[in-house]
């Protein structure tokens, strides 16, 4: 992993076209998607912690400064969804608090949504730089486009979550990291730090982080860097360390304790609590390949396996040509340190899927759990295409230029259809490999996950429910979350009238979101409502998603 | 750096087999996405009408529908009101689950995509086919299952309303379940509360149940007159997908009894596997009891169903 390109001017152009081009995409597509179950959580503790912005001016117009730190404050606005770390809770709060209820441009939700739309700039900027640095300008532009070209990719990237935020934490961090063993520029080292620090506040996955780097660190210690001279020692040892892993403790703990409030009281009690909750987290059912899975020990290959027949094909073969190529790189190398940085892009591609593949590990749910390293392995598997391509065509630079680009426009275009087709429900692709959404529904695949799949029933939900009309919404089973359905009302999406019921009898209206597990949930609603003719159906390749009935007896 | 940086850290021939992938996943996306076939296995218009309305002319009330294609459900669209249950599991379905699901003589209507399955699937459930109706492309098949070694005298899901007595025992106190159709007993304001008809996963199989969700410090008793040469009883009990994930681990305490005499009492356990319970029932038992409780009501979204035989 070799420093291959500077930042020129025609860069700043490139790099903000894309991530202005990726900006809007998302953030002007915001309603095509319902509000998944984990947004319901998350846009709630965005009203507490906008409320807690609104408490600060108060205090500080009453000259009340300590009450603003106190336990009792803390607690009444971070004790919410207490689980997750608060960095992104606080950003959809502070953009609520700006674009809701100081500006009144946005609502509740969408302001959240917002944040994460600039998330998302900030991932293919990320990832237009660690091409432009490390692989080519081609590279660079390519790369971004291909990744967010990904139906889940493009999902996940509108949604009040810390999933891709995450994603942007933890590959930044892994190319900082890089950059670091390649530099002993201090800032770098600390920068790298900062970034951990803000990936712990996001969300714990990147506390392997750390752990797999110093790990790996260690090992290449052992089997070169103490030949270096000063570092055989004892002190040596020490001083051989990269600054960055003592950065971690004194940069990134502070600030990590700073953006949690919360943290600040009972801390050993609340920290233990936070890693009880995702050590002993619940696994989520389910289908794969026919067989619910239910309990543990999992299958070794479900998230190899989704992962290959989840990612479009193209980008697929670059997952792989960038693996192939990290590995080369590390096999290759004559520099211990660029060894080092190789092995860290392998770890920081592929820890994440196999971290979950353990048979221990509960199933979280679909692929947003572990493509956090998606960006590193494609971006090095676009170059990979692109150094092929340039090598196997004999002639001018110009033309080989041409010609890759018009091969990755080409891929793009292709593209296209696919994610058309899975634009309002990204969570539910699957390649051609299965055979598509059908061949996925025939072998039994869990179909769809987070029960946020209603945009398509909307309209006829708007149009058709009586007045103050009782919706049957699944919560219990899968379906929608209660205060999802609470923000796509306040959302303008859901008309304001209607109220949510979780029991079918009470019921004017009902939803279906289908997943294997909960089919039979489709014959009780006809029972209770006497028919099973939908009002309306969402689908894709006609395979059905959810659906609208009305009650007729 | 010039892109030969990398040149010798990359074989020639791995690099030209990812570059092929890629041209290949390139065409292979255009060929499936943009062309139709990623559509192909899908019902035509047709096919689905026609679906839609043989069943619309042929069904009876109690008749159970089948689909082969069970992702594809845009002919619900065009049925009457009354036509269901639709089991969206016909490849998985067995000779027995599918005599298990419907209820004693009732029929199956096997919605199949092209007369070539017809024979596989009047094999696999060991059918007898009443009659064939042509369906565009696809088959409709009217066929009763011959998977019957006994008779069912009462079947609970089916004859919940014939229950001769539905109520919530509270010490000396009794309150009587009210009687709001032939599937369903609503015993309180409470929309949970009731006893009735529903459909839930038994081991894997949906099959017809009667909800019962027991009340903590309350009996739920339902109870049946029992009809002649009736001499055993199937019993199954499992909670709904939504109970067994809930913290709430109490088990619901079954006990069912024949004139007074108890034949079976067992705590149906907190898990997503069914219980399944077979005993005698002595000679000219008048009527018997199903009694349930439980030391906690959250969540216990209990079901149950099965059936009296005349097996000896």
């Amino acid at each position: 992993m070799n420093f291959k390109n500077r930042f020129e001017k025609i860069d700043f152009l490139l790099a903000a076209a894309v991530a202005v081009f990726v900006f809007l995409m998302i953030f002007l597509t915001n309603g095509s998607f319902g509000f998944v179950r984990d947004e319901g959580f998350y846009m709630k503790a965005a009203n507490y912690m906008a409320d807690w912005y609104e408490s600060i001016g108060t205090n500080i117009s009453n000259g009340e400064f300590a009450k603003i730190f106190s336990k009792k404050e803390i607690d009444r606005y971070f004790n919410y969804n207490s689980e997750h770390p608060p960095f992104m809770k606080e950003l959809f709060g502070l953009s609520q608090f700006i674009f809701t209820r100081k500006l009144g441009i946005l609502s509740a939700p969408m302001s959240a949504r917002l944040v994460a739309a600039v998330f998302a700039a900030l991932t293919a900027l990320m990832i237009y730089l660690f091409g432009l640095i490390f692989f080519s300008r081609i590279t660079a532009a390519a790369a971004p486009l291909l990744f967010f070209m990904m139906p889940h990719i493009f999902f996940h990237s509108h949604l009040a979550c810390f999933d891709m935020p995450i994603l942007f934490f933890w590959s930044a961090t892994f190319i900082l990291y890089i950059i670091c063993l390649k530099t002993k520029k201090t800032s770098v080292h600390a920068l790298t730090a900062l970034f951990f620090a803000f990936g712990m506040a996001t969300k714990h996955n990147v506390l392997f982080i750390p752990i797999l780097l110093f790990v790996s660190w260690l090992f290449f210690y052992a089997f070169s860097y103490r030949k270096e001279a000063g570092y055989g020692s004892f002190t040596g040892f020490f001083k051989a360390i990269p600054k960055v892993f003592y950065f971690m403790v004194i940069i990134s703990l502070p600030v990590y304790f700073l953006i949690w409030p919360r943290m600040w009281f009972n801390t050993f009690d609340r920290l233990m609590t936070y890693a009880e909750f995702h050590g002993k987290h619940v696994n989520y059912l389910n289908y794969y390949f026919g067989t619910p899975l239910k309990n543990g020990p999992f299958p070794f290959s479900f998230p190899w396996a989704m992962t290959f027949f989840t990612t479009p094909t193209p980008q697929l073969v670059c997952f792989f040509a960038g693996i192939v190529y990290f590995c080369r790189d590390f096999l290759k190398s004559e520099k211990t340190c660029e060894k080092e940085a190789a092995f860290a892009m392998i770890t920081g591609s592929l820890f994440p899927i196999f971290l979950i593949a353990l048979p221990s590990v509960p199933i979280f749910g679909g692929i947003k759990h572990w493509f956090t390293g998606y960006p590193l392995m494609l971006t090095s598997g676009v170059f990979a295409i692109e150094e092929s391509a340039k090598r196997l065509i004999k002639t001018s630079d110009l033309k080989k230029n041409l010609t890759v680009c018009a091969l990755f426009v080409l891929a793009a275009v292709s593209l296209i259809s696919p994610n058309i087709k899975f634009a309002k429900r990204g969570a539910a692709f699957y390649n051609e490999l299965i055979g598509g959404a059908q061949g996925a529904a025939e072998a039994r695949m869990q179909r769809n996950f987070w029960g946020y799949d209603m945009i398509d029933l909307a309209d006829t939900l708007n149009r058709e429910a009586p007045e103050n009309a009782k919706l049957f919404i699944m919560t219990g089973y899968e379906g929608l979350n209660q205060n999802s359905f609470k923000f796509m009302v306040e959302a303008g999406m859901i008309r304001s009238d209607i109220r949510q019921t979780n029991t079918l009898n009470e019921a004017d209206m009902a939803l279906f979101f289908y997943e294997k597990q909960n089919e039979h949930i489709l014959n009780n609603i006809a029972y209770e409502f006497g028919t099973v003719r939908p009002l309306a159906v969402s689908s894709t390749d006609s395979v059905f998603y959810s659906a609208l009935f009305r009650r007729e007896k | 750096m010039s892109p030969n940086a990398t040149a010798g850290k990359y074989s020639a021939i791995t690099e030209k087999i990812f570059l092929a992938l890629f041209v290949i996943s390139i065409f292979s996306t255009f060929i499936f996405w943009w062309s139709g076939l990623s559509d192909k296995n899908a019902l035509d218009e047709e096919t689905e009408r026609k679906f839609a309305e043989i069943l619309n002319e042929n069904f009876r009330h109690g008749d159970i529908i089948f689909t082969e294609n069970d992702w594809d459900l845009e002919f619900l669209k065009n049925l009457k009101s009354g036509i269901f249950p639709v089991v969206l599991d016909l490849k998985n379905a067995t000779e027995k689950s599918a005599a298990m699901m419907k209820n004693s003589d009732d029929r199956v209507f096997l919605l199949l995509k092209s007369a070539n399955s017809g024979d596989f699937y009047i094999k696999k459930l060991n059918l007898k086919v009443i009659e064939t109706f042509k369906a565009g492309k696809g088959e409709i098949l009217l066929a009763e299952t011959l998977f019957k070694t006994v008779k069912r005298t009462l079947v609970f899901s089916r004859d919940i309303g014939k229950a001769k007595r539905v109520a919530f025992l509270n010490g000396e106190k009794s309150e009587d379940c009210r009687k709001i159709s032939e599937t369903k007993w609503q015993c309180s304001d409470e929309t949970w509360n009731y006893v009735g008809l529903t459909t839930a996963s038994f081991n894997g199989q949906q099959k017809q149940a009667v909800w019962a969700h027991p009340v903590t410090g309350k009996t739920l008793e339902i109870v049946f007159d029992v009809p002649e040469n009736s001499r055993k009883i199937y019993f199954n009990s499992v909670f709904a997908e939504s109970a067994y994930r809930s913290k709430n681990r109490a088990p619901v305490n079954v006990e069912i009894s024949a004139d007074q005499k108890i034949l079976l009492q067992y705590p149906s356990p907190f898990s997503s596997k069914a219980t399944e319970k077979i005993a005698e029932i002595p000679e000219n038992t008048k009527e018997f009891t199903i009694k349930l409780t439980t030391a906690d009501d959250r969540q216990r979204h209990f079901v149950f169903n099965g059936y009296l035989s005349d097996e000896l």
